[in-house]
């Protein structure tokens, strides 16, 4: 199962990115909760953003961990973000009712990473 | 377990109605009984307790993964996954069908500890789909009619294992018994 072990979690100012790995077991799915919320714990992160943009299966188990890893950063103090949702997977979360009330989402990184107010300013440049 | 439990101690009230004899039995292990059920769907159309078969089709290429292991309802997804891409389903078709597949994996895992998915890929006129039937030797499903529509949940995931799996099949068919539960369901390329 090498596969599912990629799991990463970065820390980008007060911030904390996670990916869920894209076929996870129930196993790694649990760890990477845990290891999720110790983290959490230690860096008191503004918010919490939850990539989940390369899970292509999303059932009733995993929509129950990210809907409850959620709720827990919310516990903890910090603001949870779901983002890259594909659409297939929203169709089919739709159609099987799943929801994820109160918790507030982003299309991608640099998206979540706005709604916190980070964001990254240029100086303007003439590429020609 | 505690689910599992409690519906011993169901099927130990339903043996009482039913069985004098196996009413004697309260140990956890043998003496389990659930009245034989069935629910078929077929695109849209349902029964409840009904054991009318399937619509005929042809079936083709086929498989069998073994559920023994947390793991293996890994293994049942991406085999899933190869077979409907092979049929060159479209996305949201392929999520839907490893997603029925990830649930009903994973109640097989949950409640009978073991069993096996066959799939078969499917031809009937000229549609092509795959049939995936989920055979354990489990205690069977207790309130079948409650478990497809919804009403009926454990703490293991949102409480629509069942009734989702069914609304993201075309066909879909639990037969469940004290012998064991076997789930078949169908998705068509369109």
């Amino acid at each position: 199962m090498t596969s599912t072990r990629s799991t990463s979690i970065t820390k980008l100012y007060d911030v904390l990115l996670t990916n869920f790995p894209a076929e996870p077991t129930d196993r790694a799915v649990d760890t990477l909760r845990e290891e999720l919320l110790t983290l959490v714990e230690a860096e008191e992160p503004r918010a919490v953003i939850i990539d989940v943009s390369r899970v292509t299966t999303l059932d009733s188990f995993f929509a129950r961990v990210i809907a409850e890893t959620a709720q827990m950063v919310q516990l903890l103090g910090g603001e949870p973000i779901i983002v890259g949702v594909r659409p297939s997977v929203a169709i089919t979360a739709a159609q099987l009712g799943y929801t994820f009330d109160d918790i507030t989402t982003a299309r991608d990184v640099d998206h979540a990473l706005e709604t916190v107010g980070i964001s990254v300013t240029q100086e303007t440049q003439t590429d020609e | 377990m505690s689910e599992r439990r409690r519906n011993t101690e169901r099927a130990a009230a339903d043996l009482q109605r039913e069985s004098p004899a196996g009413a004697k039995t309260h140990s956890t292990d043998g003496g389990q009984s659930t009245p034989s059920q069935s629910f078929t769907q077929c695109q849209g159309e349902q029964t409840v307790n009904e054991t009318r078969p399937l619509p005929d089709i042809n079936r083709a290429d086929s498989g069998t993964v073994e559920i023994t292991s947390e793991d293996d309802i890994l293994t049942a997804r991406q085999t899933t996954r190869t077979v409907v891409e092979s049929l060159e389903f479209r996305i949201t078709d392929v999520t839907r069908t490893v997603t029925a597949v990830s649930e009903l994996a994973r109640n097989v895992y949950l409640y009978a500890g073991e069993g096996t998915m066959t799939w078969y890929e499917i031809h009937r006129d000229d549609r092509v789909g795959i049939e995936l039937k989920f055979e354990d030797e489990g205690p069977g499903i207790q309130n079948l009619s409650a478990a497809v529509s919804g009403n009926y949940s454990t703490s293991h995931g949102m409480g629509r294992g069942l009734e989702g799996t069914r609304e993201l099949m075309d066909t879909f068919k639990v037969q469940t018994s004290e012998d064991g539960t076997t789930v078949t369901v169908r998705k068509w390329n369109r």
